[in-house]
């Protein structure tokens, strides 16, 4: 299989085709997600590292931001990487695109961490309230501020200043939405009505589905 | 309820679910193929979120990942029911080990019920069978190290229909819990708790359809001296509202 040297190809066209592979034109490219993850169920340990390469930016960012200790960031981006390469068989390319797979099993687990931790540390819940505008403030600007991708970041502005904290605060915090609503002291019904209408916007804007 | 449960789609794609409503939610996504569909373009659309900022994890990572699949069996397409618990089963067990490997066994069963459906599930059903699988898979796999830890001690609680027994590892760190407790009733869920001096942290609801065997697995902290099961409103509470309906003393 050809490969490129093993540096992460970043350009915008690179990954512009890695989402906008339902597509499906570059199907039979040997460096397309789908087509690598094909080989990786057969236990091609060259195709994995391929794969790895394209996507672990994106994993660790994710699970970083999420949990913000490097070392616990690292441990469940392994544990990511070896379920992509323990379940490859199973994914199924008419449920979702391949990145979109990874980072969906990324996203749970380190929200699983996050919760796990804060259930043994017996987390003290009303801190929450008072240090909502600190916790805000500093993910919106080490999240927001710093989101290389134009178009998300346009399309983030679209929404309401609620739609937008909830969306931070559930997606890049881990909170559950009872917990959002108790921060941003809300309703949970309201919160989870803002979720849904929020990513519903960033759906039409991004132009997902259809 | 059910124009309720639909508009729970933004909170599910991002994970915010309390677990109970997280298990109740997949159940209406089986019926409803609209909010199946809403779900997965939300979680596509969540996912650029996720891209849209990547930091390189370091060098040594990527060896370390690359050792551990090289030995890591794959799973098979479909997953094989049986092969966690009977593989690592010992012959040598007797008695409730044997009775919980077959419980590992019913929780693969279960999963391979659910993949054996497949037919007429939707696309996000499908998806959602494999993740359960995966947990019962990882599940079964916890059990087996549990079982076969050199520490292993049983405790059971015995009190009238109900039976509970825990398997402790302190070598570990963890506990496995096996209930056999009767169904918690309308608007109720049995909650797991995990007892100290400091008092009570909830271990999670145990799942009505799993009241019949599914072992929980719980970490213990040095702290932890019993585990509890108390009935609470659906949803679960922060605190223990009732009292126990099983106990056990896992250190004295």
């Amino acid at each position: 299989m050809a490969q490129d040297s093993g540096a992460r190809d970043r350009s915008p066209g690179r990954r512009a085709a890695w989402w906008s592979e339902r597509d499906t034109t570059g199907e039979d490219l040997p460096n397309e997600p789908r087509a690598l993850l094909a080989e990786i169920a057969k236990g091609d340990e060259r195709a994995f590292e391929t794969l790895y390469d394209q996507l672990a930016g994106q994993v660790f960012g994710l699970i970083q931001r999420i949990l913000r200790d490097p070392a616990q960031a690292e441990e469940v981006t392994q544990e990511v990487f070896v379920e992509l390469w323990r379940t490859a068989s199973r994914y199924r390319s008419d449920l979702s695109s391949v990145p979109t797979w990874v980072c969906t099993l990324a996203h749970r687990r380190a929200v699983d961490r996050v919760r796990t931790a804060q259930a043994s540390a017996d987390r003290e819940r009303r801190v929450g309230a008072r240090s909502v505008g600190t916790a805000f403030d500093d993910v919106t600007e080490s999240v927001l501020g710093r989101l290389e991708h134009r178009q998300v970041r346009r399309c983030i502005d679209t929404l309401t200043e609620l739609q937008r904290e909830s969306i931070v605060l559930t997606y890049y915090r881990g909170y559950s939405y009872r917990e959002t609503a108790d921060l941003l002291e809300t309703p949970a019904a309201t919160i989870k009505t803002r979720l849904r209408d929020g990513l519903i916007r960033l759906r039409d804007c991004m132009g997902v589905g259809g | 309820m059910t124009a309720d449960m639909s508009k729970l789609t933004g909170a599910y794609a991002v994970d915010a679910l309390g677990e109970a409503e997280r298990v109740e939610f997949e159940q209406h996504l089986a019926v409803c193929a609209e909010c199946a569909a809403e779900v997965r373009e939300l979680r596509e659309t969540v996912a650029q979120l996720g891209a849209a900022n990547p930091v390189n994890p370091p060098d040594e990572l990527k060896s370390r990942i690359l050792t551990t699949i090289s030995r890591t069996r794959q799973d098979p397409p479909m997953a094989d029911p049986m092969a966690p618990a009977s593989r690592q089963r010992s012959d040598r067990t007797t008695g409730w080990p044997v009775r919980i490997a077959a419980a590992a066994a019913a929780v693969a069963l279960v999963a391979a019920g659910v993949l054996g459906g497949i037919a007429w599930q939707t696309q996000q059903q499908l998806e959602q069978a494999e993740q359960q699988s995966d947990r019962a898979a990882a599940r079964s796999a916890e059990l087996s190290a549990i079982m076969l830890a050199a520490d292993t001690r049983v405790v059971r609680d015995s009190n009238g229909r109900q039976q509970g027994a825990v398997l402790v590892s302190e070598q570990l760190g963890k506990a496995a819990f096996l209930g056999d407790i009767a169904p918690p009733g309308d608007e109720h869920v049995h909650q797991l708790w995990l007892i100290g001096p400091d008092g009570a942290q909830s271990a999670g609801l145990l799942e009505p359809e799993a009241s019949g065997g599914t072992p929980r697995i719980v970490e213990l902290t040095p702290q932890v001296s019993q585990l509890g099961v108390t009935v609470e409103p659906t949803g679960g509470s922060p605190q223990p509202t009732t009292e126990p309906i099983m106990l056990m003393t896992l250190r004295a």
